[in-house]
């Protein structure tokens, strides 16, 4: 039996996405594979905003980037951690990761490296004129996938399990 | 390699061009069409970050001349206002502050007053920054604020993006740098370019101690209502900031005593604010800024390298190309024509026309650098002022500079409020609700003051 993987980043997570993760794999008794993506695409603006708009030194702006860093990688483990305790207490096995990098990339190369069935992964709560018009990280992931992506917001969770396109 | 927007960067081609290559319209000179036409492109650029802000102003300081709305010489020497060389001062005093450890020693020694319980914690995060963004620029301070106030929600144990308690330090840490920004010179570098722009207009200037005077009851009442409604839409879920308490305490005693860099940063700093209050009116307050920060190294306080590496040299380009900008749009009669041609038919009294600008400023600084506001706005709402009798230049400058300066809504609206949502604690839509609301408030404070206040203290 392949992983399910649940994907949680800094601006991606909800305690339901854990639970639901946690409940599916005990129900089809699966290994759990739990990653976090310290996605530093907002940390590289914020870096590059305070060179460019705010004039001010590359070193204001390291230092600014590498603490966001330490504080997204803490962020991760801490997280995991938890995922981790909660799955063993259910007696689920769980693999832990921690990743740098492009959200979208890092998870379908995890996803393929470990070769999982399917993928739960959190979102934020928006409008989808909001999400053509910015882009959506999730929404690309969809488009690449080709497994089973349960995607879960504060208020709903959507199933998206044809990965040719369909929705159910 | 940062991301060139090249669609925008096309549409300010396009539209430059379009401009450029039309018949002038009646009562335009060719001058004026070109220097309209460097505008527009400024305006494209800077609103979509299509490049680097100083980038575009670099562009504009070779384009003035090239399309012949000014001569070079006239374009260039503009690089040399004065405005530029104190906001250079500013930035070597502040990157003094930044390498010595001077900023934190004076951030945590504030903070410690107000340790005692959930709320003065936020007063005091909320003051500390205000108060240091007073003496150096609003970003450095979120920079600096920032590592200190994440320790903080760690040491309590907050949970990200779900602790209304986290939502409500780091939003307090962001308003307070952008409401301590705009009460000096010093906080934001927009508003020595105002001061720069009505200068070079007008002959007039506006001293240190009458910004502060003038700015200073806008400023407590933005802190007051931040405090209260931070504490409203955040009730905190925590009783107890004792890990906080035990952390600040134990931050200061790892910084020891204050070394001797630090004292003498600290007296260089003293004297030139008081230099600025006193002298400022006489001595002008760009040599002032060179001098204190100049005495920085015959001291010995700092390096060059320190300069180097806490300074962007961007910053003189954009300033210099800024006040280029409004000079060709003046000298050309480019913003005369624009006021009148499309603004001239709206029926305005001196309070509308103030309410009208200070509106357009605070949108567009939402979106947009407030220097680059400041820089496009303030020439056009100069001319328009010009057209409505009883309405004072010095209230232009502060219904532009002001409202540019208070972004409380969005992340890419000033640097405080992108550091702060970096931290993931508050969502977007948390900032947007209370930001609004808060935005409605900074508005209204404005007008009140600028109809009656300022009046009464005769700022006109």
């Amino acid at each position: 039996m392949g992983y399910l993987m649940l994907v949680l980043s800094p601006s991606r997570h909800t305690p339901k996405s854990i639970d639901l993760a946690l409940s599916l794999v005990q129900t089809s008794k699966r290994p759990l594979l739990a990653v976090f993506i310290m996605d530093m695409k907002v940390p590289n603006a914020i870096s590059s905003h305070i060179v460019d708009i705010g004039f001010l030194g590359d070193k204001v702006s390291d230092q600014l980037k590498s603490t966001i860093h330490r504080e997204y990688e803490a962020r991760g483990r801490r997280e995991l951690e938890e995922v981790k305790e909660r799955a063993l207490k259910l007696g689920i096995e769980c693999e832990t990761i921690v990743r740098k990098g492009d959200f979208v990339k890092q998870c379908l190369k995890i996803a393929r490296e470990k070769k999982i069935e399917d993928m739960v992964v959190s979102r934020a709560e928006r409008s989808n004129i909001s999400r053509k018009l910015f882009g959506s990280a999730v929404n690309e992931l969809l488009e690449h996938a080709t497994w089973p992506i349960m995607v879960v917001t504060d208020t709903a969770i959507e199933n998206h399990k044809e990965r040719d396109g369909g929705q159910s | 390699m940062p991301k060139i927007k090249t669609p925008f960067f096309i549409l300010a081609i396009i539209v430059t061009v379009f401009i450029l290559v039309s018949p002038p319209p009646e009562g335009l000179s060719q001058e004026g069409q070109a220097a309209i036409a460097v505008f527009a492109m400024c305006f494209i650029l800077w609103t979509t970050g299509a490049l680097p802000l100083s980038v575009t102003s670099l562009l504009a300081i070779a384009l003035l001349p090239l399309f012949g709305a000014l001569e070079a010489r006239t374009a260039f020497s503009l690089f040399g206002n004065s405005a530029v060389f104190f906001i250079l001062g500013a930035f070597m005093l502040a990157a003094a502050m930044m390498s010595s450890g001077l900023s934190v020693r004076v951030s945590l020694l504030f903070l410690r007053r107000f340790e005692g319980s959930p709320k003065m914690l936020i007063s005091g995060i909320l003051l500390s920054c205000a108060f240091m963004a007073m003496w150096m620029p609003a970003h450095a301070v979120a920079a600096l604020m920032f590592p200190i106030v994440l320790e903080i929600a760690l040491a309590l144990d907050l949970e990200p993006r779900f602790s209304n308690y986290g939502k409500a330090l780091f939003l307090s840490m962001a308003w307070g740098c952008v409401i301590g920004g705009v009460l000096t010179l010093l906080g934001g570098a927009r508003n020595p370019l105002a001061i720069a722009l009505l200068g070079e207009k007008y002959g007039l200037t506006i001293g240190f101690t009458r910004w502060i005077l003038a700015v200073f009851p806008i400023s407590a009442v933005l802190l007051v209502v931040v405090h209260l409604l931070v504490f409203k839409v955040f009730a905190p879920e925590i009783d107890n900031v004792r890990p906080a308490r035990e952390l600040i305490e134990r931050k200061v005693r790892d910084l020891g005593p204050m070394s001797g860099r630090e004292k003498k940063v600290l007296v260089v700093m003293l004297s030139t604010i008081l230099a600025w209050i006193f002298l400022g009116e006489k001595m002008g307050l760009a040599p002032i800024a060179i001098l204190g920060s100049s005495t920085l190294f015959v001291v010995g306080a700092m390096s060059w390298n320190d300069v180097e590496k806490y300074v962007n040299w961007g910053v003189i380009l954009m300033y210099g190309g800024a006040i280029a900008l409004a000079a060709a749009l003046e000298l050309t009669g480019a913003a005369k024509w624009m006021v009148t041609s499309l603004l001239g038919a709206l029926p305005l009294d001196p309070f509308t026309l103030i309410a009208f600008v200070a509106v357009v400023s605070m949108i567009l600084t939402e979106a947009m650098s407030n220097a680059a506001v400041v820089a496009l706005v303030l020439p056009i709402a100069f001319e328009l002022g010009d057209t409505v009798p009883g309405t004072s230049p010095l209230v232009m400058v502060f219904a532009v500079a002001l409202p540019a300066g208070l972004a409380f809504s969005l992340p890419i609206g000033t640097p405080p409020n992108a550091i702060a949502y970096s931290a993931r604690y508050h969502r977007l839509r948390d900032s947007v609700r209370v930001g609004v609301i808060m935005n409605l408030t900074a508005l209204t404070t404005f007008l009140v003051i600028a109809k009656y206040y300022w009046k009464w203290i005769g700022v006109y």
